[in-house]
């Protein structure tokens, strides 16, 4: 879409909210709600960029554009951010795990469940998105639009409808990490700027355009964090960030960013 | 009055641009009055007296014709050195018009004007006349003239519409695959079996 | 360049009429604003208190983004950092030097780090100045816990003083920026903004340019975030929430972009619906309702109301007139 979704983070907490309602009040079963969070998160993209921005921003490469569309998602933000506030308030959303229990990993050190499972539910995006964008029609046709849009265009690519799809895909995935890990780490109304952070600086890390570039960015991003968490608890997120911030100014296109350009 | 030829893809944007500072070459030294200019930014290279037009015209689409000019002038800015910009590119009426609402060959008129607003002893025009009509082509002809003869600039054209070219200029340079494959006066290089075998192959 | 400029020719309200809404709003502003004592409410001069801060700060904000063309998400950088640091050096020397000190080091950070950001393409370097903002929210919270700084003193300033140099700070500030937009300096700036390579080639630096403008952006947010510190007694953690960020952008936008009186009149609006609504109904309500109405105007009428003020007046000159 040639632009960054300035309300990512607020999906990523939305993903929380959404299935914290549908196990409160619409009374689903978690792995239910998990999907009807990732559900809802494509419907309330798809409506908010259908509505709010004009067809003719959804994929531009004029800068006044993209700063209007990325002010757009900002005060969506706000907007979500202060509409889950004014329903659920400012305490944190108690989303019960898929699994409860723990292993325990060589070294005495136990992983919950739910971390496992959503590692494997991510590596499974991953995949996923990976094979969708390289083996299917539709995956090829956003990878050329990405590339040359107007040559995309011109060979038959229904372009606005592309740019919905992938908007709509990028928010539920959001929402699905939000949504798994809402049972380990605390979601409030507030959260979700610091996943859009470390989410920007991963995949411009890892290249952009680059899927296995991104999961490459993850690795290193956790691996960093973990490692100055050790040592440095308290800064450790500040001190990830900026690192991965001093790589990227000196190589803006990313590690992976222009193998794949190429190719 | 210099001429830069040569088929698509020879590398005569390539060339300008990596002359102009916009690219940075790999290997290599480039000079410009005998200091060495290899590697530094465009903006210090014009300001040592050189400038170019793009071929297809960048203006500054918020400001007007005449702070399009403004805001690159350099050298004296008395009224009268603009009026003399203005007189010759004719963009006197549009001076207060936004420059994001000029048709085409207008904008061709205030690339040129904004080039030469920079007083710059060396100018390249990258396809001064490129998808003009015939009328406009000759305006734009007139004036390169004009700068070359009475402002005594130095100008290096790259250009297709050879017919123009050869009638322009004095020394032409001929390009193709990134090597200087003839140079000289305009008939040398009409009767050059190598420009030919470059643009029509064999 | 000076005799051939028109919009240099000071005060002379020559040919640009736009130049007459700015300054005509700017003076109806203060006026007002020295009205506002004489009404008897109390709680309305605070609210002009956080106006001025909110009004510096917003232009602080499109100064960066009409005239050099780049969007900033972190604008509560600069802004936090000038509250912070004169409260730190409030807690050792006096109040002036405090407050001076205070801004200059807010433009000093924040215009460094603006300017690392100057490379990156539009969209990223929005982001990456929202992720310096979201660092320094996380390592003030760190150092300064919940509570934060505040300002503890024997002998605290009257509101009457406060109030004054309020205005005072308001005016100087809000015509600096005045002065720049009327400059030729601003033609470099909009050059730059338009077309990055072109102007490069046409012999202005636009990296220095750019990194300028950072530093003149950082300075006037310092000031708004001087300012608010001292008449608040307190600055925390809170101050580099992204919401804080966002606050200049919506004021602009629905108070319009490009001219001096956008902020004036959007923070003016954003100001007093902050600060009253909340009576009735929480702020989360209405932080709701400022989103909603930032993207309506967005959708409606971008430019905003100074857009249409503006087109009334001879579409000339200036960054963005008549554009709705």
């Amino acid at each position: 879409m040639n632009n960054v979704n300035t309300s990512h983070g607020a999906f990523y907490m939305m993903g929380g909210f959404l299935t914290f309602f549908a196990v409160s009040s619409l009374h689903l079963p978690i792995v239910v709600s998990i999907m009807f969070a990732f559900a809802a998160a494509f419907a309330v993209g798809l409506f908010f960029l259908y509505v709010l921005i004009p067809r003719r921003m959804w994929v531009s490469g004029d800068p006044d554009a993209q700063n209007t569309v990325m002010i757009l998602f900002l005060a969506l933000a706000q907007v979500l951010q202060n509409g889950a506030f004014i329903v659920y308030g400012g305490g944190s959303v108690a989303v019960p795990r898929i699994s409860f229990g723990y292993v325990i990993a060589p070294g005495g050190v136990y992983i919950p469940n739910q971390t496992i499972i959503a590692i494997a539910i991510s590596l499974l995006c991953y995949l996923g998105l990976f094979l969708f964008l390289r083996d299917t029609k539709i995956g090829k046709a956003i990878r050329a639009f990405s590339q040359d849009r107007e040559l995309a265009e011109a060979m038959g690519v229904r372009v606005s409808t592309i740019a919905l799809m992938s908007f709509g895909l990028g928010v539920s995935l959001a929402a699905l990490s939000g949504s798994l890990l809402s049972s380990i780490y605390s979601i409030t109304a507030a959260t979700g700027w610091n996943e859009l952070v470390i989410a920007f600086v991963i995949v411009t890390f890892g290249g952009i355009g680059s899927i296995s570039g991104s999961f490459l960015g993850g690795l290193v991003y956790g691996i960093v964090f973990a490692i100055t968490q050790y040592f440095i608890p308290a800064y450790s997120f500040a001190i990830a960030l900026v690192l991965i911030y001093f790589v990227l100014v000196n190589k803006p296109t990313g590690i992976l960013g222009e193998i794949i350009e190429r190719a | 009055m210099y001429g830069l030829i040569g088929p698509n893809g020879s590398g005569k944007t390539t060339l300008l641009n990596l002359v102009t500072g916009v690219l940075k070459p790999s290997a290599g030294k480039i000079y410009f009055k005998e200091k060495d200019v290899t590697g530094k930014p465009p903006h210090a290279i014009t300001k040592m007296g050189m400038g170019r037009t793009f071929q297809i015209p960048r203006i500054f689409p918020e400001l007007t014709v005449e702070e399009n000019i403004l805001a690159v002038a350099r050298g004296s800015n008395s009224k009268d050195r603009l009026k003399e910009i203005f007189d010759l590119v004719g963009l006197n009426p549009l001076r207060e018009t936004k420059a994001r609402l000029l048709d085409y060959g207008e904008r061709k008129h205030l690339e040129l004007a904004r080039a030469i607003a920079l007083d710059a002893e060396l100018l390249f025009l990258d396809e001064p006349m490129a998808g003009l009509d015939k009328a406009t082509m000759g305006a734009i002809s007139g004036q390169v003239r004009t700068l070359n003869k009475e402002m005594g600039k130095t100008l290096v054209i790259i250009e297709h519409h050879l017919e123009e070219l050869m009638q322009l200029t004095d020394h032409v340079f001929v390009l193709d695959h990134g090597q200087k494959i003839e140079e000289g006066v305009p008939e040398t290089i009409r009767s050059s079996k190598a420009v030919h075998r470059a643009y029509f192959g064999g | 360049m000076k005799e051939l400029e028109p919009a240099n020719r000071g005060l002379a309200f020559g040919n640009v009429k736009l130049k007459d809404v700015n300054i005509a709003i700017l003076i109806a502003a203060l006026f007002s604003s020295l009205l506002v004592p004489l009404t008897g409410l109390p709680y309305l001069r605070f609210i002009m208190m956080y106006f001025f801060a909110y009004a510096i700060y917003t232009a602080s904000w499109d100064l960066l983004y009409s005239y050099s063309g780049q969007l900033s998400l972190g604008q509560a950088l600069p802004f936090g950092l000038g509250a912070f640091f004169t409260i730190m050096f409030i807690q050792k020397i006096p109040l002036i030097p405090s407050a001076v000190l205070g801004t200059l080091a807010a433009a000093a950070v924040g215009g460094s780090v603006g300017a690392t950001t100057i490379r990156l393409k539009p969209g990223y370097q929005g982001i990456a100045l929202l992720l310096f903002s979201q660092v320094l929210y996380q390592i003030t919270l760190i150092l300064y816990g919940e509570e934060g700084l505040s300002i503890f003193s024997a002998t605290p300033l009257s509101q009457t003083t406060m109030y004054i140099s309020g205005v005072l700070i308001f005016a100087v500030a809000m015509f600096a920026i005045y002065l720049i937009q009327t400059s030729t300096y601003r033609l470099k700036l909009l050059a730059i903004k338009g077309d990055n390579l072109a102007a490069n080639v046409s012999g202005i630096n636009v990296p220095v340019h750019k990194a300028i403008v950072f530093f003149l952006s950082s300075l006037i947010a310092g000031i708004g975030g001087t300012y608010y510190a001292i008449f608040t007694s307190h600055a925390d953690f809170t101050v580099f929430a992204v919401p804080n960020s966002f606050l200049p952008i919506g004021m602009a936008i629905v108070g319009g972009t490009g001219f001096l009186g956008g902020p004036i009149i959007g923070s003016a609006i954003i100001t007093m619906l902050i600060r009253i609504l909340p009576i009735w109904y929480s702020l989360a309500v209405t932080l709701f309702v400022y989103g909603l109405a930032v993207m309506a105007i967005l959708k409606i009428r971008p430019t905003g109301i100074i857009g249409l003020l503006l087109r009334r007046k001879t579409a000339k000159g200036g960054p963005k007139a008549a554009k709705g």
